[in-house]
């Protein structure tokens, strides 16, 4: 499915909807910052790119499934941002955007599904060692700049942002919505 | 059932009634070893009688935060049971309702040693043991009132912002040495602190204009802590976890 084409969102959606008949928990995990380029390089469609990638996307997925969750009358959804979302990162002005709002957005949204006891949180990662992220450094440049620079000493794990999403989607969570939980090690305190 | 405190060895301050009795029979569920401090040495009590019910180890104390060789008690006394500490809920606080204006200075004092002190002097004296552990967690209990302020209680609100911050340069301080530090703040909740002088039908009320349609209970925020004292947690530090069924959203 690529989110950000309403069409095929509706289908697959739908698509599921018919098949399960409903659908509990949603995680908006698409997305990428693509380019690293001062904004005076930036073209418009890049920007666009960028912006319909990870912003779009998760509001066009949002759409369709919480739909069905106010039907339902329950559901749990977690979007995903970034520590740049909040700290902003030079040479990704479109990506530290797209993740500031997203936060906005699922703050929104939070307030409208709340009386259909749907629940929307984010979870903001910081640095993390996924392939695409691993495929830029090396793991003695990532680590130096770990110790120098998070508080815990380390760069995430993949495993690490999935507990926290775990943790949004599950009970011990029931009773927060609009929230924003950063998975940093200690590298950005909101 | 997967436990997943298993013989952590848990100190929760104010554990007598509130927040900390529900935080202390939730890590008592989850395999945890309990420390249960409070000023009010019956109250205590009776959680102890509740946590042994749960079928854990538990060790009652009396406790009061805001004074530096009761917190070195309490700590002597965990360490002779227990031999170590894993986790530290600072929860214990108090909530006088004042108006600024007609605060006295002795209730400010009261109010900043026993909420704001209270994490000093129970975080520092824990700390070197946790600390040569290699692994430990820090749990403090702010409020949502550290963001939005509450009338007649500007002595809780900058005891509560503080809270926060102090969290933060804990977390900091700590984090080299493997130990987690951060805050939950609760909103307005089901406990003893908050009624002022409001019934309890104004204070049900008050869930009307909260997204989630009602207020807290105890055992939303012990849940949470719960969550943040497991190693699902161990990669967050420093962090404000606001559970207030979305009353405000930072």
């Amino acid at each position: 499915m690529d989110v950000r084409n309403a069409a095929e969102v509706k289908k697959v959606v739908h698509e599921i909807d018919r098949r399960y008949g409903r659908i509990d928990i949603l995680t908006n995990i698409a997305g990428g910052s693509f380019y690293n380029k001062r904004i005076d390089e930036l073209a418009w469609n890049e920007w666009k790119e960028v912006m319909d990638v990870n912003l779009k996307g998760t509001f066009l997925v949002c759409r369709e499934v919480a739909a069905v969750m106010v039907r339902q009358g329950r559901g749990r959804i977690v979007n995903t941002a970034s520590n740049y979302g909040v700290t902003g990162s030079a040479m990704r002005t479109p990506y530290a955007a797209a993740k500031a709002a997203i936060i906005g957005f699922s703050k929104s949204l939070a307030l409208e599904l709340a009386p259909h006891r749907v629940l929307i949180n984010v979870i903001a990662p910081g640095p993390t060692d996924t392939p695409r992220v691993m495929s830029k450094s090396t793991p003695d440049a990532r680590l130096e700049r770990a110790q120098r620079e998070i508080p815990l000493g380390r760069t995430g794990k993949p495993e690490d942002i999935a507990e926290g999403v775990y943790f949004l989607v599950g009970p011990e969570s029931a009773y927060m919505t609009g929230q924003t939980l950063h998975v940093n090690g200690g590298l950005v305190m909101v | 059932m997967i436990v997943r405190l298993k013989d952590k060895v848990a100190v929760v301050t104010g554990a007598a009634q509130g927040f900390g009795r529900s935080i202390a029979l939730s890590f008592a569920r989850e395999g945890a070893r309990l420390v249960i401090a409070d000023v009010k040495e019956d109250g205590a009590k009776g959680v102890e009688g509740e946590v042994l019910a749960v079928g854990a180890e538990v060790l009652a104390v009396r406790a009061n935060v805001s004074d530096e060789a009761s917190v070195l008690n309490l700590k002597d006394q965990t360490l002779n049971r227990f031999g170590r500490v894993d986790i530290l809920v600072n929860n214990a606080g108090i909530f006088p309702h004042s108006i600024t204006l007609q605060m006295a200075e002795e209730e400010w004092d009261r109010v900043l040693d026993t909420n704001l002190g209270g994490n000093f002097l129970c975080s520092r004296a824990f700390v070197p043991q946790i600390r040569s552990q290699k692994v430990g967690r820090i749990i403090s209990i702010a409020s949502g009132i550290a963001y939005r302020g509450a009338i007649a209680g500007s002595h809780y609100a900058a005891s509560k912002a503080g809270i926060v911050g102090f969290v933060k340069s804990l977390a900091r301080e700590l984090g080299p040495d493997g130990i987690t530090v951060n805050s939950i703040c609760p909103g307005i909740a089901d406990t003893a602190l908050p009624r002022g002088r409001r019934s309890e039908e104004e204070l049900y009320a008050m869930g009307e204009h909260i997204p989630l349609g009602r207020i807290a209970n105890t055992e939303d925020i012990a849940r949470v802590a719960t969550f943040l004292a497991t190693d699902a947690a161990s990669y967050i530090t420093g962090q404000a976890l606001l559970v207030d069924g979305g009353s405000l959203m930072l």
